[in-house]
């Protein structure tokens, strides 16, 4: 569904190459949040997800001239934090995984939830959430949170992560079915209509 | 304990089946509950975590912003541009308005499974359009252009238009799905 942005992505690319410093931030502000969300799930530490935040977006600034309109803006700046943190984690020369506490950076409020009730539902929910991810292994999280957070379409998780589609797509079930068990049902069964 | 097709699911919601994949998946789901609960938490999970409100420091922010304004040259240019996200709103809600007004003058008398197939796959279309229209709206305040200073004040004249239109449109939304929730006799 991030197609729906990849249109307006380039505009905005072009138009920040062409000298206006204002489509930059659109761009910048259109992912500040999926992104940020996206590292700090994925190092669940928040000043090496600030770290790697300010890298991708360094990098992005000085590869944008020679970036082609090859795939999606979107993959292309989500593929480049993913590598930040694969490079985090080698040079850390640890797994993050086994590292880190579960459930960090959970001081994260939820967004624009209606009512103070509603909030808390909503927090409640993204707790479970996150703590649930932060339990999945990293390859499963990986592309959970890709889908997730950056939108990005199964195919292109697939260039980025350099492995078959059917892989990145048994990893994305494997998540979910993980997570179902780890999060209680009631939160989510009842009021979820998507197809029916 | 699960279904051979459940992958599809993900590349349904991904937008990534072809029209008649994603024709004969929608047919598919309706009889199987391993890929409607699929379908159901992702839409959860998308929903929760979209709604995370968490940033980085403030001076990171202006660094990045300094450092893409140091790189370029040339002029500025200021003025209010059309937004894109509100260019597919502006279809958005009248096509949803229209299928409303559609489903009721073709409808009046309520649902019956038994003769209206076509009408029941045409309500899934109908939520998948309004899912997708409401991910649009979370992603409108997910761009937060309320906490941008900017030196132009065109901004904060998009974000009081904007918060507007997301509350026509959430009342629209309720009224979509009450209608079928009484419908189905949920
Ligand atoms: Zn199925």
């Amino acid at each position: 569904m991030n197609s729906r942005h990849a249109k307006s992505d380039a505009r905005l690319v072009r138009a920040y190459l062409a000298g206006d410093p204002k489509a930059f931030r659109k761009l910048y502000q259109r992912y500040e949040r999926p992104l940020f969300a996206f590292l700090l799930r994925l190092v669940r530490e928040r000043e090496s997800a600030e770290d790697l935040f300010q890298q991708t977006w360094m990098k992005v600034i000085s590869g944008l001239k020679n970036y082609e309109e090859r795939g999606t803006f979107s993959s292309w700046l989500f593929g480049i934090a993913y590598h930040g943190c694969v490079d985090h984690a080698r040079k850390a020369s640890r797994n993050v995984k086994d590292d880190l506490k579960s459930g960090q950076g959970l001081d994260c409020l939820p967004g624009d939830a209606s009512g103070p009730e509603e909030q808390m539902i909503q927090r409640e929910k993204l707790q479970w959430l996150y703590r649930a991810i932060d339990q999945l292994p990293s390859e499963q999280r990986e592309v959970l949170l890709m889908r997730l957070n950056g939108e990005i379409p199964f195919r292109e998780i697939a260039e980025i992560m350099q492995c078959p589609l059917n892989t990145v797509l048994g990893r994305m079930h494997y998540a979910v079915q993980s997570l179902k068990r780890m999060i209680p049902h009631e939160s989510w069964e009842e009021k979820s209509h998507v197809l029916s | 304990m699960s279904c051979p097709e459940i992958k599809k699911t993900h590349l349904f919601l991904s937008g990534e089946l072809n029209s008649r994949q994603a024709k004969k998946f929608r047919k598919h789901v309706k009889a199987c509950p391993f890929c409607r609960d699929e379908a159901n938490f992702l839409k959860m999970a998308k929903k929760t975590i979209r709604n995370t409100a968490d940033i980085p420091d403030e001076t990171i922010r202006r660094h990045i912003l300094h450092e893409a304004g140091r790189r370029i040259t040339g002029q500025r240019t200021f003025g209010i541009q059309t937004l894109p996200w509100f260019r597919t709103l502006a279809w958005g809600m009248p096509a949803l308005a229209a299928m409303i007004v559609a489903f009721l003058v073709l409808h009046p008398a309520g649902y019956n499974p038994s003769v209206n197939e076509d009408l029941m796959e045409w309500r899934d279309e109908l939520f998948i359009e309004t899912y997708n229209l409401s991910a649009e709206m979370d992603d409108l305040f997910s761009n937060r252009w309320v906490t941008v200073s900017t030196q132009d004040e065109n901004e904060s004249f998009w974000l009081d238009d904007l918060s507007l239109l997301s509350g026509e449109f959430n009342s629209i939304r309720n009224q979509i799905q009450n209608l079928f929730e009484n419908m189905a006799g949920i």
